[in-house]
């Protein structure tokens, strides 16, 4: 990953960076209709990217389904079944079609639906991915505004070389290097999995959490959070580390701006400048940052979760493609890109709270 | 009222590059009277953002800033120097006794607050009084300075409202604590001429209404004629001529100022005179200063082994009117 | 906070490349990053030489065997000796960066290029396609490639460069938008010059310093990338002795064996250090407004 994570980039960069100031109520609601037609258009290409890369480029599917097993009469069966025969187009609609019902078909190695693995793996990595993005920006975030605030001394050159490392930190490494760690050499953390057997909380959401929490049993909780801990320390690294760099550069670079110099010069104290008129601006383009590692947060839970041992949806992924289970590949590949697309949107769309230049009267 | 408010002297700003210090102010000495407005004019680089800037103590490292002293007699009749002043002490200043507003009303103001919210909190931190009553004070400022209802428009953002009244607005707020020193670098140079009319009108009429002085800072002549009581003129971080307004207008001695005066266009003149005369070359790189008399490579009155050996000092050539220049009793507009 | 008071105006000059390429080297980090990557460099071409025992060698006698003399690294669960096997993933990661960080650069600029220049359509198009990969989470992209094509070593490299090519193709394509509206560039137009005579004479020169800032930046991510692919069990297989399939192996048999896992790890972090610092000072170079 690169140092400083592309500040302009993801499905609608174009329309950030173009913004004018738009004052008006109906202008907003057309920039948001506009914003929902393009993201329209990318799931498609996305729906399309899967569609292509899951049923057609593997090849005879009737195939990879029966294995060796089948006769060259059942392969042609099960091929008029799946409708392999008919053309790419219709394929995909039918595809389409369904995956809108939330029907993949079914995983060949659950036998369940292939949408009801997903959504059973998800609360998993949810929980996984808001964990680290809290840890992430709560520590983030401020170290960068005390590294800005004395640039080149002690704790700003400490922070970016502790950041420095960070982002060029294999995860699936760090992880590791901390289960040795904490887990085997210290013992004071398990080792995997989200919960002690018969620590399971009854599953309401299906993060082990707040389930744990909504049953009202401290023991449930505290374990929930033991076994959270460590990847969530994990996952969160990289993102800590790039957000503590954008936060210290858009500090620095706005503290060089006019209207902070405004502000030292009607008098204010030192703090308020910093928090009200440096901060509070810095914030747009570090939401911006924190936004984009929504991308990082979910690749790297794949690999936390296969080190972890966490039964979350980047490592079902990952076993069904060892597998070859295609139904349940494109289910999740779908799910995540769409929510990943979302969450980008409202990201954007909350620019609309942090920067009145884009809000309505 | 008279009397002395703001004294400089030998006032020096440098900062380091990587070809050395540079000296952006060299020995600068100067000094405002109550209710004066003290015009410093000179192109860019000379110097004279830099100076306001290091009277108000916004220099901040690595710039150095070096005076014998920057004496202000407050709004309580004590006098400070500003120069020796711990930060503490210099925030009450700012703001209270000394404020100052910039050329770039958008950038300046801060785009995520409303004007209402910024202008309050200047008041708010250096007089003890309850959101409403700031804001009604707010609101009065807003109307002195002729924005039409200004209730609404303190509730506005910076970006919805005109580049006058962006201005007018920081006007208001530099004021709404009632400083007895206005520093307006260049306020009109971003705007258009009509509105730098209105701008200029309004400025002075405040000034007469609160006994205001004010440091006037821009490159525009036409300006200084309309607005000084004083002018100063500088040229690469020196004072180069000072003087009464009407001294300098009427009889200046200094082939710079001279050089500016020609170049202002005029209405009247005709297409025949000629082209609009520049003053030829360019201002001088600071890390590498011509030697002797700064403007030498530029003057008409150039004459060699005398400009280019020694730096002229500054030399009264009537009461009240000094120049820096070794050969001023030849020269004439 | 500080404030930065108004610069006097000082001349610019104009500088040869070595002048830039001077002040970045003078900078520590820039040194330290120098000298890992040609470490780096070094190791996979000295490899053969350095390296005690053949990689791929099995010796179950000392399988498992702590770190020694013998056994710089210690020795897997067929007895490979781990430093052997560390030094030949050099290879690997070498191979990954010319591959994929060479395809995403070609792929990307092609993408830029096209769509910068034919403009209306076509770069709509274009600017979609990216829009479209970008929209994925950038290991979920790579995933969904290798399952189509089929885990190896070659198309995990393959998936990561096309995950990369977004970011080539954004840069090139803004390049070529720049350049396009250059008054010199339109006078040229209008007199008659041919698109590529432009491209090449102002694009391709004007682009060079920011694709190098990328394509270093990115050497290493993509080194860490295709290394989490082999270590999900996606790309390199074994035997091959790739970094990431080491620490697949390292965390099967974590628990016993820490140095399997340990030191492979730490030679990609290395490597991503390296190239980090040398991309960080390049930048700066680049874009001083990023300087503290």
């Amino acid at each position: 990953m690169p140092l400083e994570p592309r500040r302009v980039s993801g499905p609608f960069a174009r329309m950030r960076t173009s913004l004018s100031w738009r004052s008006d109520r109906s202008e907003l609601w057309r920039y948001i209709g506009w914003r929902l037609i393009q993201l329209a258009i990318v799931l498609i290409g996305v729906s399309i990217v899967v569609f292509f890369t899951m049923h057609v480029l593997p090849g005879d599917v009737a195939m990879l389904l029966l294995g060796d097993r089948g006769t060259a009469e059942q392969l042609a069966k099960l091929r008029l079944q799946l409708g392999l025969d008919q053309p790419v187009v219709v394929q995909y609609l039918r595809f389409v079609l369904a995956a809108a019902h939330g029907d993949f078909g079914t995983s060949l190695t659950s036998n369940r639906a292939a949408f009801d693995d997903v959504s059973t793996a998800f609360p998993v990595t949810l929980q996984l991915t808001l964990a680290a993005l809290t840890i992430a920006t709560v520590i983030g975030v401020p170290t960068g505004v005390f590294a800005s605030l004395r640039p080149g001394r002690t704790f700003d050159n400490l922070a970016m070389t502790f950041t420095l490392f960070g982002v060029s930190m294999p995860i699936f490494w760090l992880g590791l290097m901390l289960l040795l760690a904490f887990g085997a050499t210290l013992d004071w953390l398990p080792i995997g999995g989200l919960s002690e057997v018969g620590m399971e909380p009854p599953r309401i959401t299906g993060m082990s959490l707040i389930d744990a929490a909504l049953a009202g049993s401290p023991s449930m909780f505290w374990d929930a959070l033991r076994h959270l801990i460590l990847p969530a320390c994990t996952l969160a690294t990289v993102p800590l580390a790039f957000i503590a760099r954008i936060t210290r550069a858009e500090m620095l670079a706005t503290a060089t701006q006019d209207h902070v110099r405004t502000a030292r010069a009607k008098g204010l104290p030192r703090a308020r400048v910093i928090v009200r008129h440096v901060l509070r601006n810095a914030l747009i383009p570090i939401v911006t940052v924190i936004g984009l590692q929504l991308g990082l947060l979910l690749s790297g839970a794949v690999l936390t979760e296969t080190i972890f041992s966490l039964p979350g949806l980047g490592r079902l992924m990952v076993d069904s493609i060892l597998s070859r289970d295609y139904p349940v590949v494109q289910a999740g590949a779908l799910f995540i890109a769409f929510v990943f697309v979302l969450v980008n949107l409202l990201v954007d769309l909350s620019y609309t709270l942090l920067d009145p230049r884009i809000r309505r009267v | 009222m008279k009397g002395t408010l703001l004294e400089v002297e030998n006032l020096k700003v440098t900062f380091p590059t990587e070809e050395g210090p540079i000296t952006a102010v060299d020995d600068l000495s100067f000094t405002v009277g109550r209710g004066e407005t003290l015009v410093i004019v000179g192109e860019s680089g000379s110097g004279k953002s830099v100076t306001s800037l290091a009277v108000m103590g916004l220099i901040a490292p690595p710039g150095r800033v070096e005076a014998r002293a920057i004496r202000l007699v407050g709004k309580d009749g004590r006098t400070r120097d500003l120069s020796r002043l711990p930060e503490t002490e210099m925030r009450q200043i700012r703001g209270a006794e000394i404020a100052m507003i910039f050329q770039e009303p958008m950038t300046s103001l801060n785009p995520v607050y409303t004007i209402g919210e910024q202008i309050i909190e200047a008041i708010r931190f250096h007089e003890t009084m309850s959101r409403r009553a700031a804001r009604a004070r707010a609101e009065e400022m807003l109307r002195l300075l002729g924005i039409p209802e200004p209730r609404r428009r303190l509730d506005a953002y910076p970006h919805q409202l005109s580049g006058g009244m962006r201005q007018r607005a920081m006007i208001g707020m530099a004021l709404s604590c009632h400083p007895s020193l206005l520093i307006a670098d260049e306020p009109t140079t971003a705007l258009d001429v009509t509105v730098q009319a209105q701008i200029l009108e309004l400025i002075r009429g405040l000034q007469k209404d609160f006994g205001m002085a004010v440091i006037f800072i821009t490159h525009n002549l036409g300006v200084a004629a309309e607005i000084a009581d004083r002018i100063m003129v500088m040229y690469a971080g020196q004072v180069v001529e000072t003087g009464s307004a009407r001294a300098i207008f009427r009889g200046t001695r200094l082939p710079y100022t001279i050089g500016l005066m020609r170049s202002v266009p005029r209405l009247g003149l005709d297409r025949d005179s000629g082209p609009l005369p520049a003053i030829q070359g360019n201002v001088p790189d600071l890390r590498r200063l011509p030697k002797g008399c700064r403007f030498h490579p530029r003057c008409s009155w150039f004459e060699p082994g005398l400009c280019d050996a020694k730096l002229p000092p500054l030399e009264a050539c009537e009461e009240g009117h000094l120049v820096r220049c070794l050969r001023w009793r030849k020269v004439h507009a | 906070m500080t404030i930065s008071a108004p610069y006097p105006s000082l001349g610019a000059a104009k500088e040869r490349w070595y002048g830039p390429a001077a002040r970045v080297l003078r900078r520590h980090e820039a040194k330290l990053g120098l000298a890992i990557v040609l470490g780096f460099l070094f190791l996979t071409v000295a490899a053969p030489l350095l390296a005690p025992y053949d990689p791929y060698d099995q010796e179950l006698s000392s399988a498992l065997a702590p770190p020694s003399a013998q056994h710089l690294f210690g020795a897997d669960q067929y007895g490979r000796d781990v430093f052997s096997r560390v030094l030949y993933g050099s290879r690997t990661a070498l191979l990954a960066i010319i591959v994929a960080d060479g395809l995403a650069l070609l792929l990307g600029s092609a993408l830029g290029l096209v769509g910068g220049f034919l403009g209306g359509a076509v770069d709509a198009i274009v600017m979609r396609l990216v829009d479209v990969l970008l929209a994925f989470p950038y290991l979920l992209l790579a995933l969904i490639i290798v399952a189509a094509l089929g885990p190896s070593l070659t198309n995990s490299m393959i998936a990561i460069g096309i995950v990369y090519t977004p970011q080539y193709a954004r840069l090139i394509r803004g390049q070529v938008l720049a350049v396009r509206a250059l008054d010199y560039v339109r006078a040229a137009r209008a007199i008659g010059t041919p698109r590529w005579r432009i491209m090449l004479r102002h694009v391709l020169p004007n682009s060079f310093g920011p694709v190098i800032v990328m394509a270093t930046l990115q050497a290493g991510s993509v080194v860490v990338e295709t290394a989490g692919l082999s270590f999900l069990g996606l790309g390199a297989q074994p035997p091959s002795p790739d970094w990431g399939a080491l620490l697949a192996d390292g965390h099967n048999y974590f628990l016993t064996a820490w140095w399997i896992a340990t030191f492979p790890g730490l030679a990609i972090f290395g490597v991503v250090l390296g190239f980090n610092l040398i991309g960080d000072a390049l930048r700066d170079q680049f874009d001083p407004r990023r300087r503290t």
